[in-house]
């Protein structure tokens, strides 16, 4: 029925498009900008191929062409040094076209950087968070700001600790690849988000599906993939300075970068950055939530070297953060909890402060890479990237435990892994191109205080081979990807005062076949299906007793085995010159799903009875869809709409828990017309529904998932010129109607209503401190 | 000259950094090489009720909620309060922690009382029970009651259970057993003749 409603809706504002056949008066209006720097380029050559006719962008890099018939045409725009620009475009009426030329990295980037932008796995869908998307997150968590994608939701706990899911999956079915390197942290429980800082990144984006065959064995649900700008390419220094405000626990976000090449040696070339941020305590629409606020402070560093066909660099990251943990949600035991959830809302006792006092959670996560790339002939390189990562989680809680210090965590963790992975790619004169690569990893966890998991040992390895042909004349593209890994775990279990060392080993093979058809210019559509798998962990298979934060007593089974997902991906991408349509189906069917399941009895500890969970296998299904409708309106409007359904099963038996409600989202944006001063001003006004989410197995539960709700949200951007520099602005408002709800997702919906109306203010500016010319400064 | 200070400066942050990300010693997970010790936390385990009826003849009669190896694995065992009625009792709890695993709690008690202000013991009959146990705590934290020690009164037979529970109430104890966390929630059967 809800689909029914929605497919309604849709074609209404699908049928609005049909509107404006008209003479041929129409203007062409439009701004060439350079994709990184966001610069305006002149002097781009424009063409549009079927009527021959051309101009030349002018000093703001703006062109106009005047004197259109309604029709289908092919936009070419070109530059030097640029990779020229092709677009289909389709006129009704007058249209102004944003194109952003991207340096030509063939060179300067060597070949295995530009084969890796468009062609590692063209059959699945990927989505990638647009410069504006980009903008309205900054400062925002990773899982905050991958929600504008369609598909993406997050899991949180609170405000700060966000996780992301894809198609209802999460953790370890979900891999982070943060600057080619799989981020390797603790992704043990819903609490513990990815330690990454996404304004250290140009790109972000998301493959979703199984994308395990190029990444991992464990990305089953897709992967999220953080890449930093590229370094400089020619000698000087810039920065960018990106300050943002945020209303709703007053948070304060700083963040800087300084790129730079040296002049003396040719293509040596770095980069340093960081960010701060600090939040006191959130409110909802009536309380404030005592102790939620949190600090972070991450930076960066990187070296680059690069020549003709060869080049090599060091990257170094830490994050560091401290985060509260809401004095209402660290409770006893279920007495507790039922009496929070009856009460209905927590007691605001101190108002808003910065302070963070225990239950906090103080986590550390250093990564240092190395990576060598060498272009060994015309059409073949091969790469070798070594990254180590160090994870330091401690938390401490409200109790200090008896007979020890109250500044002694509760939990420590420390994990160390260290990963190296080699690829070669070749891309022939034929229509062969693929990847071949390998990757080794070895990985220790350590424990202090409260049992949560073991100590282990991990070591594995992997091979992959993926394969495209592309026909020069067919409109079906091939990929076809195989994979083996094997893996080695040692854990060391407390027994009887003693450690008794357990021994693990699971190898498998992955694989996929992948069709990318090209339907006429307007439609592509990509299918993608095979197989992934992934071991059990070891908190699935030792955990063993009280999970606090869950108030839940939860048992590990050490005799579980891997897990294997036969997948389907569709995905159709329709784009005409005011019309874009993504439309993703997928289906994954799970042989030995592992997910904690409800006991039948309760266990009766010293605080009480608590529920039971006990990790499981079964066999699982999982289907749903993504709609992304974006439409070109009369008057400079622009409508976009997204809807995602999900529906997941135990075969046979009754729903599986802990998947997201359905939801659905309309925005409307105007743009206003650039003058020379102003640029890419717009404002929008975004409804967000999210469903219900009733469909849960009985007794899954503490009690009755939340409601359905309704968010209004709004944004406005520009930049404003000070002569080549682009200052960009923006305001946001999330839940501008302070409106009351709880989501599924969020563990907080036992104790209080989500956060009330936030506002936030961003401003980035680019600066240059040492021109491209060094001669004048020596 | 300008980007040779920037050069060098450079050279300089890049090996502190290096530097910065090779410091830290590697923790081996083996049990042999780590600091890491299998209880090293404290937790209560055992909660020892102490009762003496107010008569001076009697002795103390000793009941015990436990489970040693804490949440999961056994089966807590409980003891059943035997009580006289229509008499008084003068009760003691105790709190242990057997998690050492050589069979005799380690007496927890004491750091209670230490931190008596923040903590409040309430105890509650319930059921038909209630009309035949009235418990009162007798002891103070200078402001409010604590409840480790307290009198039992009995009036007529009657079989039942009683649920005490430890709030922890940091900066949040009002008298009340409302605020605050539950550290300790156990029921004792009560059988009174």
């Amino acid at each position: 029925m809800q689909k029914l409603v929605l497919a309604v809706l849709l074609s209404t504002v699908f049928g609005l498009g049909l509107w404006g056949q008209g003479s041929c008066e129409h203007v062409l209006q439009g701004a060439v900008s350079e994709d990184a720097e966001q610069a305006p380029i002149p002097f781009a050559g424009i063409l549009l191929v079927e009527t021959s006719r051309g101009t030349v962008s002018d000093s703001l890099g703006r062109f106009e062409l005047t004197n259109i018939c309604p029709g289908q045409y092919t936009l070419v725009v070109s530059h030097l040094g640029c990779e020229p620009d092709t677009q289909f475009i389709q006129v009704f009426g007058d249209l102004r076209i944003e194109v952003k030329l991207a340096h030509n990295h063939q060179w300067l980037d060597g070949y295995a950087l530009v084969e890796e932008r468009e062609q590692e796995l063209s059959t699945l869908p990927q989505q990638t968070l647009s410069e504006r998307e980009m903008q309205e997150s900054m400062g925002q968590s990773l899982g905050e700001g991958l929600q504008k994608l369609t598909g993406v939701t997050s899991l949180s706990t609170g405000n700060s600790i966000q996780k992301p899911v894809i198609h209802g999956l999460h953790s370890n079915r979900v891999l982070i690849l943060n600057n080619g390197i799989r981020q390797e942290g603790q992704q043990w429980g819903s609490e513990h988000a990815p330690e990454v800082d996404p304004l250290a990144n140009e790109r972000i984006s998301v493959i979703k599906g199984a994308a395990a065959v190029r990444y991992g064995s464990d990305a089953i649900a897709g992967a999220v993939i953080l890449e930093p700008a590229a370094l400089r390419t020619s000698p000087g220094i810039d920065g960018k300075i990106h300050l943002a405000g945020f209303s709703n626990g007053r948070q304060g976000v700083v963040s800087g970068v300084l790129d730079g090449q040296f002049a003396q040696i040719q293509g040596l070339s770095w980069r340093i950055q960081g960010t701060a941020k600090k939040s006191g305590n959130v409110h909802t629409p009536d309380d404030h939530l005592e102790n939620t606020g949190f600090e972070e402070l991450d930076f960066s560093w990187a070296v680059g070297w690069k020549r003709k066909r060869f080049y090599a660099d060091v990257f170094y990251s830490q994050f560091n953060t401290k985060l509260g943990i809401f004095k209402g949600s660290h409770l006893g035991n279920m007495t507790d909890l039922r009496k929070a959830f009856e009460a209905g809302r927590p007691v605001d006792t101190v108002g808003f402060s910065y302070e963070i006092s225990a239950p906090y959670q103080q986590v550390e996560h250093e990564l240092f890479k190395a990576r060598a790339g060498l272009q060994t002939g015309e059409h073949h390189g091969v790469e070798v990237i070594y990254g180590r990562q160090y994870n330091r989680r401690r938390e401490y809680d409200s109790h200090g435990l008896f007979g020890r210090s109250k500044d002694a965590p509760a939990l420590e963790l420390e994990l160390t892994t260290h990963t190296l992975e080699g690829l070669w790619n070749h891309h022939n004169e034929g229509p062969w191109r693929g990847k071949i690569g390998g990757s080794v990893l070895s990985q220790d966890n350590t424990y202090g205080g409260r049992f949560f998991i073991p100590n282990y040992k991990k070591e594995g390895f992997g091979f992959f081979w993926l394969e495209r042909l592309v026909p020069d004349s067919s409109v079906i593209e091939w990929e076809l990807g195989i994979r083996y890994d094997y893996q080695r775990q040692a854990v060391y279990v407390p027994q009887d005062r003693q450690f008794r060392r357990v021994n693990h080993q699971f190898s498998q093979f992955s694989g996929n076949l992948g069709a990318l058809i090209k339907a006429g210019k307007k439609l592509r559509v990509r299918v993608n299906t095979g197989s992934a798998w992934r071991p059990p962990q070891v908190n699935e298979m030792y955990s063993n007793g009280l999970h606090h934060g869950a108030a839940a007593v939860e048992f590990g089974d050490s005799t579980l085995t891997s897990e294997t997902a036969y997948f389907l991906t569709v995905s159709n991408e329709y784009k005409t010159g005011k019309l874009r349509v993504d439309w993703d189906l997928y289906s994954y069917y799970f042989d030995g799903f592992i997910y904690s399941k409800p006991e039948p009895s309760p266990v009766l500890t010293i605080r009480g009875a608590f529920p039971a969970f006990r990790y499981t296998q079964v066999d699982a299904w999982l289907m749903g869809s993504d709609l992304q409708l974006i439409y070109n309106l009369p008057f400079n409007l622009e409508y976009r709409g997204k809807a995602s359904l999900l529906r997941a099963w135990e075969v046979g038996r009754d729903f599986l828990n802990g998947m997201p409600a359905d939801r659905m989202e309309h925005t409307l944006e105007y743009s206003f017309k650039n003058n020379s001063r102003i640029r890419d001003a717009y404002v929008s006004l975004g409804v967000l529904h999210v469903f219900k989410q009733s469909r849960i197995p009985p007794n899954s539960d503490f009690v009755e998932p939340p409601e359905a709700y309704t968010l209004l949200n709004a944004q406005l951007g520009l930049a404003l010129y000070f002569g080549d520099y682009p200052i960009q602005l923006g305001v946001g408002v999330k839940n501008l109607l302070n409106t009351r709800y709880r989501d599924y997702l969020n563990r907080f919906r036992y104790y209080s209503d989500d956060l009330g109306t936030q506002v936030s203010f961003r401003i980035t500016v680019p600066f240059t401190l040492l021109k491209n010319d060094t001669k004048t400064h020596q | 000259m300008n980007s040779k200070i920037w050069f060098y400066s450079f050279t300089l942050l890049a090996l502190v950094g290096a530097f910065s990300a090779c410091k830290k010693d590697e923790e081996e997970p083996e049990p042999e090489t780590t600091h890491t010790h299998v209880h090293e936390e404290e937790v209560i385990t055992t909660v020892e009720l102490h009762l003496t009826k107010s008569d001076s003849t009697a002795k103390e009669s000793e009941f015990t909620w436990s489970d040693a190896d804490g949440p999961g694995g056994n089966e807590p065992s409980i003891d059943t309060v035997f009580l006289d009625s229509s008499s008084v009792y003068k009760s003691d709890l105790h709190f242990g922690d057997e998690s050492d695993g050589h069979g005799h709690a380690h007496d927890v008690t004491h750091e209670l009382e230490e931190e008596a202000d923040e903590h409040l013991i309430c105890f509650d009959p319930m059921d038909k029970l209630a009309q035949s146990l009235q418990v009162t705590r007798t002891d103070s934290d200078g402001k409010y009651e604590v409840g480790l020690k307290s009198e039992w009164k009995t009036s007529g037979a009657s079989t039942g259970k009683i649920k005490i529970t430890l709030k922890h109430q940091p900066g949040v104890k009002d008298g009340s057993c409302s605020p605050g966390e539950t550290d300790i929630e156990i029921e004792f059967p009560v059988v009174i003749k």
